[in-house]
């Protein structure tokens, strides 16, 4: 990886974690603000994203119908890489990753601090930054078959995302 | 509507499996829910853990709909 391209990722990834961020916080101080809901609705509506997930309950959860441009894929200038990072950082101002965006979406809301928060915004940003991460690294045609690869693999993570759901769901209604 | 010529007695043992293996994965998920929970590894900090894996998970499922 030459030098251009590493300060453009380093570019993106920076955009991909304020992006992520700077969404965690408006739902933190709203909680703040308004007070924390109790544990038991997000179990609630960690059971039903889980369903979803899973595939039990079909309900279209497709976000914005913006799409990233093929044209963006290559991150190019470091302004261009850091504001193409913070928009998929967000999360929102393009098609949603997955049902358990929505759970990430409303922890901050019940949170005690902080503290609790941004690792998990953070986690978010790194998923998000592992494709285009491994494709910097690569060039040409192996950035095009680890897409493919990311693509597949992706296929199947909902089965981790709805075990994972579920279990914080009775976590949440043991409480 | 147009007719897929797919049996419908074909489509629906697929359809049953999935549901099936739906069930099998919740279930899954709850039976580690109870097992943390009861481990008393129901705390935030525990929690904050999941749910950082579940937003890396579905970081990575966003290269899917982009």
């Amino acid at each position: 990886m030459t030098g251009a391209r590493a300060r453009a990722f380093l570019a993106h990834g920076a955009g991909l974690a304020a992006g992520s961020l700077a969404v965690a916080a408006i739902p933190f101080l709203l909680g703040r603000a308004a007070g924390h809901p109790p544990a038991w609705a997000l179990g609630a509506l960690a059971v039903f994203l889980a369903a979803v997930s899973a595939h039990l309950v079909r309900l279209p959860l497709s976000g914005s119908p913006w799409r990233v441009p093929a044209s963006w894929g290559r991150i190019g200038r470091i302004p261009y890489a850091a504001v193409f990072g913070f928009t998929l950082g967000t999360g929102l101002l393009n098609a949603l990753s997955s049902p358990a965006f929505f759970l990430v979406l409303a922890w901050p809301l019940a949170a005690s601090g902080w503290g609790s928060v941004y690792p998990v915004f953070l986690a978010f940003a790194l998923g998000r930054a592992l494709p285009t991460g491994t494709m910097t690294l690569m060039s040409g045609e192996g950035s095009a078959a680890v897409v493919r690869r990311f693509r597949s693999i992706a296929t199947y993570l909902f089965i981790g995302e709805s075990v994972l759901l579920m279990a914080l769901a009775v976590i949440w209604f043991w409480r | 509507m147009e007719s897929t010529g797919v049996p419908a007695a074909l489509v629906q043992p697929k359809q049953a499996h999935l549901t099936a293996a739906s069930v099998v994965i919740l279930l899954s998920g709850a039976a580690t829910g109870f097992l943390l929970a009861a481990g008393n590894a129901g705390h935030e900090p525990a929690v904050v853990a999941l749910l950082a894996l579940a937003a890396l998970l579905s970081g990575v499922q966003g290269l899917r709909t982009d």
